[in-house]
């Protein structure tokens, strides 16, 4: 048993903070928060200049190879930091998409151009019957002389309005099984046919409704054997979900210490507000939420590093922690900081939009529940 | 990083003589473990026997050396000792006998065969303790017991409450206060006294918990000197070193047992496991000990390395005590009232061990106030207190 970072990770938890010191003050999160796209150019570029896009992708192809915890490491920062980036959908799940699921050529052409950040990729998985399994994927894709017809509608796609090209799961056979009759393929999203709308509401990262009217899409675009993507996109969303939870960790432990600090400097009735036990009580949890958090989602990444058949089952468990944890510590910090706490440019409410935005996010506690109950044969 | 708990060849290697051991000297009750209470199953006769045969062979005081009645194991192998007979539901007599053993020094112990702790290592008799769940019930204003010096005898007046499962303990290990205003640090000594002197009344206290607690009364109770635990004023010291380690890891028995119960009773046919409402509620339960372990591995991680715990014991303490809690009440929503007959009930699922999970969570008897209010310091959120008298290191 060894919990320590090792000399690398270290290392980037070192350099990540910095970049993050450097890169995104709360205003700067804000002002990315307020864009249309939500997305800063130059951010990513600086993001992908420092090799964080390749880390994920093996070095033949174009990335360093990193383990999950390293990648983990920066995912922590990065949501401590209430960074906003297509990493988690280009870096991450399109990659290991293609990776689990496409041909040596595909790979050799594909990989290169997401690890060093060239292109963005964005993985069109769910529908208006929101769900993150199989049975949930209903777009159809009809083939016809030789190529396939997209026709149907994905939502809540995140990163789907700055991407180059989505990565479209749809249905190309049904039958009994759901996991079964699923393929992928590889969309230009300026296409003829494919339109991109960025949804409204209280959301943190941006997530798009993605329509597809009678897109045509050739075979070579399809992504890896017709019919039976499935355990590569199942595959490719357990490392990414990993990922989410130090993400999400990192916020949790965010909201805490900020719940800390200003229930150690407010004063109310001429003391500091934190030696008020209701007021500590709140503190206290956002902190419990928050080492649940964080060791959860380092404990799936290492499994997930180690290939251990129980990662599955801890990726799942973290994420309900998270999911569950993440907007609890939020709104236990909301109420240790009262009124301040709603000013949007304090601080605070970049993190209680992530977190609820996220909890949904490659699915939530009671998906990941159900999931865990399925893994475990309960 | 590496979550894994490796055992070394050399620990395995004891674990096997620790099951063959038990093998040959356990009663068959006790063989494959049930989880119901040792004390429910065997009596007391055999519990007693068993204790000797225990501290024969030095595993009561497993870390104590050979001369003072231990077995002078490491660590780690306490540890392997300590998991093989939790899981038959006898870890509480090694932690009784060594906690008290703990809170008596080594200056106490000669290793003379008549000396009490040889007695109580050796399992010929048993020791109540003053009940104490955290640094916070040791207020030298709130607690019951008081001495007076009279030449080198201390009377000891007021009373307090003890726990202990042997029905004839041979000694009352109590803590009681020289200075109500004092500090904590220098206010209170230990000492291990026969129950049968003068002016000691005991009256069993009826609580919801399955283990016994009594009330002890004393009366101008005249204590000699050679009773005194250690030195005067130490007994703050003492009971932190000894009781309040954290709780070792355990296996987990009334949520397997849980799952085991929803897995194989049906409705109508179906697993009531697959109905999802329990299911959500069978994860969250499984969720919860899940952070308990990856809480109490990080506190061993950091103990290993010598790194200082604040506030991470007692999240660890509070973050279980709530666990345990949830579960009760997770247990009583898959189970329904099935959860709620004990082991003289022959429809009692798994021999009555959900009910007896039900007191246990509620009866715990630690507030979660004093953890809350250890993190709060940890964090440095200063709690309004009452003045006392300045630290002594202050």
């Amino acid at each position: 048993m060894d919990l320590a970072l090792n000399e690398v990770q270290t290392m980037l938890q070192n350099s990540a903070r910095e970049f993050m010191v450097a890169e995104m003050p709360k205003s700067r999160v804000l002002e990315i928060d307020d864009s249309p796209s939500g997305f800063a150019v130059d951010l990513w570029e600086k993001m992908c200049g420092i090799g964080w896009s390749g880390m994920a992708v093996p070095e033949e192809y174009g990335g360093s190879g990193n383990s999950f915890t390293d990648l983990g490491v920066i995912y922590e920062m990065m949501g401590y930091y209430a960074c906003s980036s297509p990493h988690l959908s280009s870096a991450v799940l399109c990659s290991q998409v293609i990776l689990e699921a496409g041909s040596q050529e595909q790979k050799q052409s594909l990989l290169p151009a997401i690890a060093s950040g060239q292109q963005i990729f964005s993985l069109a998985l769910t529908e208006p019957e929101y769900g993150w399994g199989a049975d949930t994927v209903h777009l159809q894709a009809t083939r016809h002389n030789g190529s396939f017809t997209l026709e149907g509608d994905k939502l809540f796609i995140p990163d789907a309005n700055v991407a180059d090209r989505l990565l479209v799961v749809a249905r190309t056979a049904d039958g009994p099984d759901p996991e079964h009759g699923l393929s992928i393929f590889i969309v230009d999203k300026d296409a003829p046919g494919v339109s991109v709308r960025v949804q409204t509401g209280w959301i943190g990262p941006k997530v798009c409704e993605v329509n597809f009217a009678n897109v045509a899409v050739s075979e070579t675009n399809v992504l890896g054997p017709v019919d039976s993507a499935w355990p590569a996109i199942a595959k490719s969303l357990d490392r990414g979900t990993a990922l989410l939870c130090a993400y999400m960790a990192g916020g949790t432990q965010k909201v805490f210490e900020m719940a800390r600090d200003y229930s150690q400097t407010r004063i109310a009735f001429g003391v500091p507000i934190g030696t008020f036990q209701r007021v500590q009580d709140h503190v206290i949890d956002t902190l419990n939420e928050a080492d649940a958090a964080k060791w959860s989602a380092y404990e799936a990444l290492w499994k997930l590093d180690q290939d251990d058949p129980g990662a599955s089952v801890s990726i799942s468990m973290a994420k309900a922690v998270v999911s569950t944890g993440f907007p609890k510590a939020c709104e236990a910090s909301h109420h240790v900081h009262g009124g301040i706490g709603t000013d949007l440019e304090f601080g605070l409410t970049q993190y209680t939009k992530r977190a609820r935005t996220l909890q949904h996010y490659l699915g939530d506690a009671i998906y990941h529940k159900a999931r865990m109950a399925k893994l475990l044969a309960v | 990083m590496d979550f894994t708990y490796k055992y070394t060849d050399g620990q395995q290697s004891f674990r096997r003589e620790v099951r063959s051991w038990l093998k040959t000297h356990l009663p068959q009750e006790l063989q494959d473990s049930s989880g119901q209470p040792v004390l429910d199953q065997i009596g007391w006769g055999e519990c007693a026997a068993l204790r000797k045969k225990l501290g024969a062979k030095g595993w009561l005081a497993p870390k104590e050396p050979m001369e003072l009645g231990g077995e002078g194991l490491d660590p780690a192998n306490a540890l392997v000792l300590f998991e093989e007979l939790d899981a038959r539901g006898l870890g509480w007599l090694t932690e009784e006998a060594a906690g008290v053993l703990q809170a008596m020094g080594r200056r106490n112990n000669q290793g003379d065969r008549e000396s009490p702790a040889t007695a109580i290592a050796n399992g010929r008799v048993g020791c109540w303790r003053s009940q104490i769940h955290s640094l916070d019930d040791l207020d030298p204003g709130d607690w019951g017991i008081q001495i007076t010096r009279d030449a080198d005898d201390c009377i000891l007046d007021g009373e307090g409450i003890f726990q202990g499962r042997d029905p004839a303990p041979g000694y009352l290990w109590t803590l009681a206060v020289h200075d109500p205003g004092g500090h904590p640090e220098q206010a209170f000594s230990a000492f291990l006294i026969p129950p049968n002197l003068d002016g000691i009344s005991i009256h069993p206290v009826r609580r919801m918990s399955p283990y016994q607690v009594h009330r002890i009364c004393f009366d101008q109770v005249r204590v000699p000197p050679h009773c005194l635990v250690d030195q005067a004023k130490e007994g703050w010291f003492l009971t932190q070193s000894a009781f309040l380690t954290p709780p070792l890891p355990v296996r987990d028995r009334p949520l397997d047992d849980l799952l085991d119960y929803a897995r194989t009773t049906t409705v109508q046919g179906v697993s009531i496991a697959a109905e999802p409402v329990r299911q959500q509620l069978l994860m969250e339960a499984y969720i919860n000990r899940g952070i308990q372990r990856l809480f109490r591995m990080r506190d061993a991680w950091m103990r290993s390395t010598g790194a200082a715990l604040t506030y991470h014991a007692a999240q660890t303490r509070l973050s279980e005590q709530r666990s345990a809690l949830r579960l009760s009440e997770i247990t009583r929503e898959v189970m329904g009232v099935y959860a709620l007959l004990d082991h003289r009930d022959a429809r009692a699922p798994k021999n009555g061990s959900f009910a007896l999970q039900q007191r246990l969570a509620l009866a715990d008897g630690r507030s979660a106030g004093s953890d809350s209010k250890m993190i709060a310091d940890a964090l440095g959120l200063v709690s309004h207190e009452p003045e006392r008298a300045e630290s002594p290191a202050a």
